[in-house]
């Protein structure tokens, strides 16, 4: 066992992440926050549905253990590239499994999304028929963070932020997430615009239902939170995003992995369950190597298995509906 | 201690900036204690890393891991989803682990060089729907109402992205092996980023000619009803539809194609993305669609579209012709450089100007073009083969011959080019594919995707390509596909234990496409001969017996067969060592490329022609080469019906004549050859008296030649007469038909040549007629105020290498032995002196070959006045004079667009009236010119002109040679396009104009050797100029490509011959060239 890890991939969760060091000096943002002032954990925040099996069953190579550490000590984004149902995305709900970090924050990219939407969002119009309608209100009541300011909050340990496939995003995405990394927090303008450095305003958070006061219409973090980017490996990222981040490139599980993954998933394997798992897997692999194939088709085939259909060699239908299931993802014609 | 480090990190190829240096340092104070047995390897380990792919981290979190599994990580690709794995057999197998989508990786080269050309197109603009709150307005609103109660919103648009894209993807069945890279490239829009949407739609017309245009690819998309082409339009103009398309079909040459492009072409940026390489262009229905250039006018958020700009038309025909009806649109290919200037247009550059294509809205009305292509079905498959030979590529010419060994479907085509033609790409799959010698065999079952289509040769084309291949590659594509099939349909039938077996079908899955394979291999077996053709037969038999009684096949005949079993199971692999003992005959079998060259000594019996009385080919006893071309043309089925050979004096057209004559015979055509008199005028009566006579009737004068329609008439019946055995197909060749004049000419083409097709009752394809003429500068009948049926073939004269090719048969026959290097150097020398003009060679060479080399140069003004001079006043009679001082002086250049002739007019050099584009058009319509890749160039005129300009007034000559130098190098400068062949004529000029005014001893050519290749010499000069250009990349990589292709043999023969160190002619300085080239791509590369 290796003791610098925090993260062991174990799949368990544990208390690690206390002893996580101080920052490096250059990732410290602002620790002059008082401890009653930093967030816990929120244990009410309901977690999605599908998050806890995706953190148990997630099983993490060596390299990838180490990767993850080191962006945990040194406060750096991850950026996880990785062909199609290789583990990208899961990565980060293991972690937040393993060291109880909560929810993980989701913010899934489309080429439509931009760093506003991830910061937060501002109900100008909201505001503008309370203030006709002479309710009162704070202004606090029309802002709700993103999934990015979500994760800037102080927390008292990281957040988890999964930023997925950031590659399908609008050219300028990358470059404006780059300076939020580095300043580790950011303005909210309509706060700033009225209220003095002091001044406080309790604002909405995107998966709470408690309030977080913001102090002077500036959020900044306390613990730089844990990012995980994804990414097809589509497009180029700008050179200097690319090195403000750690890359981890995830390779297609090995014969052993995909075996730990399916036991993971499926932990009730007889006997003649095991054959048919070490046969699936076989011809999975063999299929591998023409396209591309995820491991969730693995699963489901195994899935289809368990549930009684079997999948003998020899007659033509079963090959078939094999065939349907390993069915390549990057080959035209997939509808 | 830290600068150390620093340094280490820089040895071993890491560049850090400073704050990650600090990040390593302080993840390493946080990592465990490495044991110290490691200690050492600390800075040693990252050595053996690859360092740039992995993240910044590695060296160090190496620490962590054990030196086992460092050493695994090693063995390993190191690869990124970015960059396809270079796939190499991981199994044992040789092929296990290959991916088959396309040989040498992804199928869409340059995805990031395109991505990026994409990048004009990536802007914002007010969206008309979606509005969102202006804060800043509605605050001032809120102000000066003055009421704090009554606030007014005010919305302003929010920013959307421009356009969107729709990919309409034509659907015919040659499109079938595009099929990876439109999904690449739809997938490359996709992530863009750019693009507020990206959808496919794919386009096809059933046998009946009916639409189906349907969202969606693929084969179930395909079953939809078709939709109307309208709802593509996205009538606000902010759209890209792209036309994915290999212009093969038929809805492109008649037009189909075009009205759905006008309609779209409307309102949205239509372009065409031309799948082909632009080489095979003229193949598809794009050779029938005028070149033209279109620009922007108006900048395209204000007006829709793309204006054509009509100026730089290339018409062969007059002037005065207006434009065809047709639609104009930009096109492209799926590559950087020519996506590029349509993407900046598009987002309003101004006065770019981008290719494009006339494409007309209504089929063409071509006298022989749709017989042509009609009769290609019925022509027997020999021909069939020749011909696609005579147009090929080499090496799509010999993919064909490989996959001539295996069942055809895209995946083993693509195995085949994998492990055969690995240099092969995709679009020599597609020239294969457009031979017409593929169908495609309609699948049971419709809905099976484009992998799983089957494919086989016409009948009879596959034996004829097997004949050609050389039997032991067949064997080995064999093998690797026999391999390929096993691993393919997870239930082997091993095919080499069933050649061994053929009675084990108890073992055997009968599958359609084993099956097929099998038949394949038996065609392969036949042609071992001896044991293995009566093993073929054995497994016919069995194939057949098995279809009917199924699984019961062979047990009867098992006692007997079994004695007669070749041993083994691996007989196949040991095929040809066996064939070496047992069947010497079988491998003696030719290559492609043998078979290729005797053939082409066979074809090329085309002798000089006796214009000038001195070339009387009584005293040309050796023959031209390089005539192969022609002779393929005239004499195979898609030749107009209607042809004119036109040429120069001494370029061998009666000879080819002679040739076309016997082969037409050969073929068992009537063949009616005239031979008319330069120096009379022929009539149409006399043409026919001449016909009647070469029919062999005597007496002609009794017949009624009144008219030209009685003539025709007359020579038919007596045709009809003389043929006892059936009807045979006619060609008529007349030879030196200069003699004829407008009207006689107009007459047989109108009058005539009708009245005698109906006479005999010829009807295409049934029965053909042909008529050839050939004669000195003929290309003027062409503009003969209507347009007549006829087609223009110009003879070309020699190249260097036909030239070396031309001396090495004559010493074959002279008695006058000289080693190799004499020969070489003679034909430097020959081409130096007559600018490859193939009677002067002849004359040359009967006069002067064996004597003293060193003596030419001295002698070369003797050379000229007796040989080439008279040559070059004979051409000159055949120029307007107006033009003829400016083809002189226009000869220092070897090639020139409209741009370029602009300056040389505005330059002074030529004097001319009007602009550049007249004059281009004028210099077109001599005929001594024509247009290649862009730019006017001509072959033999230019060179003679220029050798009279040496050898005439040598200041002159110097001073114009001054002149050109120093415009080209300005337009070097300046241009955008066209880099590589631009670049190549700079050097040239720099070249020409070194030689010439120097003293052109060893000495100086030495010195002008050091000038060209100095470190910062003249090729260096042009190279730094090339990277200051756009897309320097794909320039570079075309010019290496040009280089090593040797494409510009006349850029490589001056090259050698200015730059000869000693009077030996050798290939070292360009060799030289390629290498300066290749090392600066190298060096730019590495930057």
């Amino acid at each position: 066992m290796k003791t610098w890890r925090i993260y062991q991939g174990t799949g368990k969760p544990r208390k690690g992440i206390q002893q996580l060091p101080e920052p490096p000096e250059w990732r410290k943002f602002d620790r002059k926050v008082p401890p009653e002032q930093q967030l816990e954990v929120d244990p009410h925040v309901e977690k999605r549905f599908g998050d806890l099996s995706r953190g148990q069953t997630f099983q993490a190579t060596d390299k990838e253990i180490d990767l993850v550490n080191a962006a945990l000590y040194l406060r750096r984004p991850l950026l996880v590239t990785g062909k199609p149902g290789s583990g990208k995305s899961s990565l980060a709900y293991a972690v937040a499994h393993e060291l109880k970090l909560g929810k993980v924050l989701y913010w899934p990219i489309n080429s439509r999304s931009t760093l506003l939407e991830g910061l937060y969002k501002y109900d100008a119009i909201g505001r503008l028929q309370a203030a006709n309608l002479q309710e009162p209100s704070e202004i606090g009541q029309f802002l709700r963070l993103g999934p990015l300011g979500t994760a800037l909050l102080p927390s008292k340990y990281p957040r988890v932020l999964l930023i997925d496939e950031i590659d399908k995003s609008d050219i300028d995405l990358p470059n404006d997430l780059l300076n939020i990394f580095e300043e580790g927090g950011f303005d909210i303008p309509e706060l700033l615009r009225r209220t003095d450095t002091s001044s406080t305003e309790d604002v909405w958070p995107y998966d709470s239902q408690h309030k977080v006061t913001i102090t002077g219409g500036h959020v900044t973090c306390y613990e730089f939170p844990f990012i995980v980017l994804t990414s097809n490996g589509e497009r180029e990222l700008p050179p200097a995003f690319l090195r403000r981040c750690l890359r981890l490139d995830i390779e297609e599980p090995s014969h052993e992995t995909l075996t730990k993954i399916v036991d993971a998933h499926f932990q009730n394997l007889d006997q003649q369950g095991k054959d048919a798992r070490d046969k699936l897997i076989e011809v999975f692999l063999q299929r591998r190597t023409e396209g591309t194939l995820a491991t969730d088709q693995l699963l489901n085939a195994i899935y289809l298995t368990t549930q009684g259909i079997e999948l003998d060699t020899g007659t033509k239908d079963k090959w078939g509906l094999i065939e349907v299931i390993l069915k390549y993802l990057n080959m035209p014609g997939t509808i | 201690m830290i600068s150390s480090f620093i340094e280490i990190l820089h040895g071993i190829g890491l560049e850090l900036m400073a704050e990650e240096i600090a990040d390593v340092l302080w993840l390493a104070s946080h990592l465990d204690e490495p044991p110290a047995r490691k200690e050492e390897t600390i800075f040693q380990a990252p050595v053996q890393e690859p360092p740039k792919e992995e993240s910044i981290a590695p060296p160090l979190l190496q620490l962590s891991q054990s030196p086992g599994s460092r050493q695994e990580r090693k063995t390993k690709p190191s690869e990124t989803a970015l960059y396809p794995r270079k796939s190499k057999g991981t199994g044992s197998s040789g092929i296990g682990g290959l991916a088959f989508r396309s040989p040498g990786g992804t199928a869409l080269p340059g995805k990031l060089l395109i991505g990026r050309a994409f990048r004009p197109l990536m802007r914002r603009v007010p969206s008309r729907t979606q509005k969102i709150l202006d804060e800043e307005a509605t605050a001032r609103q809120t102000a000066e109402i003055g009421n704090p109660n009554v606030v007014f919103p005010v919305f302003s648009p929010a920013r959307s992205r421009w356009l969107d894209v729709v990919l309409v993807i034509d659907e015919s069945p040659s499109m079938d092996i595009w099929q990876h890279t439109i999904f690449e490239f739809q997938r490359l829009l996709e992530c863009q980023g750019a693009f507020r949407n990206v959808q496919s739609w794919g386009v096809a017309f059933d046998s009946d000619g009916n639409l189906n245009l349907h969202a969606g690819l693929g084969t179930q998309s395909s079953r939809q009803d078709s939709r109307n082409p309208r709802e593509l339009i996205e009538p606000t103009g902010r759209r890209l539809l792209l036309v994915l398309s290999d212009c093969v079909s038929w809805a492109w040459e008649d037009g189909r194609i075009a009205n759905l492009l006008q309609i779209w072409a409307e309102k949205n940026y239509a372009a065409l993305v031309q799948l082909l390489p632009q080489r095979l262009w003229d193949r598809s229905a794009l050779g029938r669609a005028i070149p033209i250039f279109l620009r922007t006018l108006v900048p395209p958020t204000l007006k829709s579209g793309i204006e054509p700009q009509f100026e730089d038309l290339i018409i062969q025909e007059s002037e005065e012709q207006s434009l065809p009806n047709g639609v104009s649109v930009p096109i492209m290919t799926l590559e950087a450089r020519t996506i590029f200037p349509w993407t900046q247009a598009v987002s309003g550059k101004k006065d770019n100007r981008i290719p494009g294509r006339l494409l007309l809205l209504t089929k063409e009305a071509n006298l022989w073009e749709k017989t042509a292509a009609e009769t290609t079905h019925s022509l027997p498959p020999e021909e069939h083969v020749q011909l696609f030979r005579a147009v090929a590529s080499p090496l799509a010419w010999k993919l064909l011959g490989y996959l001539a060994a295996v069942p055809l479907s895209l995946p083993v085509m693509r195995l085949v080019q994998h492990v055969m033609l690995p240099e092969t790409r995709q679009t020599h799959l597609a020239e294969v594919f457009l031979s017409g010698l593929i169908k495609r065999i309609v699948p049971e079952d419709s809905s099976s995707t484009a992998e799983e289509v089957e494919y086989d040769f016409l009948d009879g084309v596959r034996d004829i390509l097997l004949s050609k291949v050389l039997i032991n590659e067949q064997v080995e594509v064999l093998s690797y596909v026999s391999h390929f099939i096993d691993r393919e349909t997870g239930n082997p039938v091993d095919f080499r234990a069933l050649v061994a077996d053929p009675t084990r079908t108890e073992q055997i899955m009968i599958e359609q496409c084993n099956r097929r394979f099998a038949n394949v291999a038996t065609h392969v077996l036949y042609r071992l001969g001896g044991n293995y053709a009566r093993l073929a037969e054995r497994l016919e038999q069995f194939w057949e017996e098995d279809e009917k009684i199924e699984g019961e096949a062979g047990q009867g005949a098992e006692t007997q067969q079994k004695s007669e079993v070749i041993t083994g199971r691996e007989v196949l692999t040991q095929l040809p060592s066996v064939l070496k003992n047992k069947h010497p005959e079988v491998v003696e079998t030719e290559r492609i490329d043998e078979q290729y060259k005797r053939k082409k000594s066979e074809y090329s019996t085309i002798d000089e022609e006796p214009i000038v009385d001195k070339w009387a080919s009584k005293y040309f006893p050796i023959e031209f080469v390089d005539r192969v071309n022609e002779i393929a043309f005239i004499t195979n089925i898609y030749c107009p019906p209607y042809l004119l050979i036109s040429a120069p004096a001494g370029y061998g057209k009666s000879r080819l004549l002679e040739n076309a004559k016997e082969r037409f015979q050969q073929q068992d055509w009537l063949c009616l050859y005239l031979k008319l008199s330069r120096d009379k005028q022929y009539s149409v009566q006399e043409l026919a008296h001449l016909l009647l006579q070469e029919i062999g009737v005597q007496g002609s004068r009794h017949f009624d030649l009144s008219t030209p329609e009685n003539a025709g008439d007359a020579v038919s019946w007596n045709i009809l007469n003389t043929q006892k055995h059936g009807q045979k197909n006619i060609t008529i060749l007349i030879d030196e038909a200069e003699a004829l004049d407008e009207s006689s000419v107009k007459q047989l083409l109108n009058r005539f040549l009708p009245a005698f097709k109906e006479g005999i009752n010829i009807v295409e394809p049934a029965l053909r007629l042909r008529l050839i003429c050939a004669g000195r500068q003929l290309a003027h009948w062409k503009q003969w105020g209507e347009k007549l049926p006829l087609e223009l073939l110009a003879l070309t004269p020699f190249d260097f290498p036909a030239v070396y090719e031309t001396v090495r048969k004559f010493v074959a026959i002279s008695d006058i032995k000289r080693n190799a290097d004499y020969q070489q150097d003679f034909a430097a020398y020959l081409m130096y002196f007559t600018g490859g003009h193939p009677g002067c060679i002849m004359e040359f060479l009967l006069k002067n070959y064996g004597s003293n080399i060193s003596g030419f140069i001295e002698n070369e003004s003797g050379y000229y006045q007796k040989i080439v001079k008279p040559v070059i006043e004979e051409i000159q009679d055949h120029i307007p004079e107006d033009l003829q001082t400016i083809f002189e002086r226009l000869s220092v250049f070897r090639m020139y667009n409209s741009p370029l002739l602009q300056k040389i007019i505005d330059g002074k050099i030529i004097d001319y009236k009007g602009n550049a584009i007249r004059l281009e058009r004028a210099l077109i319509a001599t005929n001594l010119v024509n247009r290649r890749s862009g730019f006017v160039q001509d072959d033999i005129v230019r060179r003679l002109f220029a050798i009279k300009l040496r050898e005439g007034n040598n200041t002159a000559f110097i001073d114009l040679c001054r002149e050109a130098q120093q415009i080209i190098e300005s337009y070097v400068q300046e241009t955008n396009y066209h880099f590589d062949s631009v670049t190549l004529e700079a050097l040239f000029q720099e070249l020409q104009l070194g030689y010439y005014t120097s003293d052109q001893t060893a000495q100086s050519r030495q010195i002008l050797a050091q000038q060209f290749f100095a470190q910062d010499g003249i090729v260096q000069k042009y190279l730094d100029i090339l990277l200051h250009k756009p897309d320097t990349y794909d320039s570079l990589q075309n010019l290496l490509h040009i280089l090593q292709r040797q494409d510009d043999w006349e850029f490589q023969f001056t090259l050698n011959f200015f730059l000869r160190r000693s009077d030996h002619y050798t290939d070292e300085p360009y060799q030289r060239l390629l290498h300066a080239v290749e090392q600066f791509i190298k060096q730019q590369t590495d930057v």
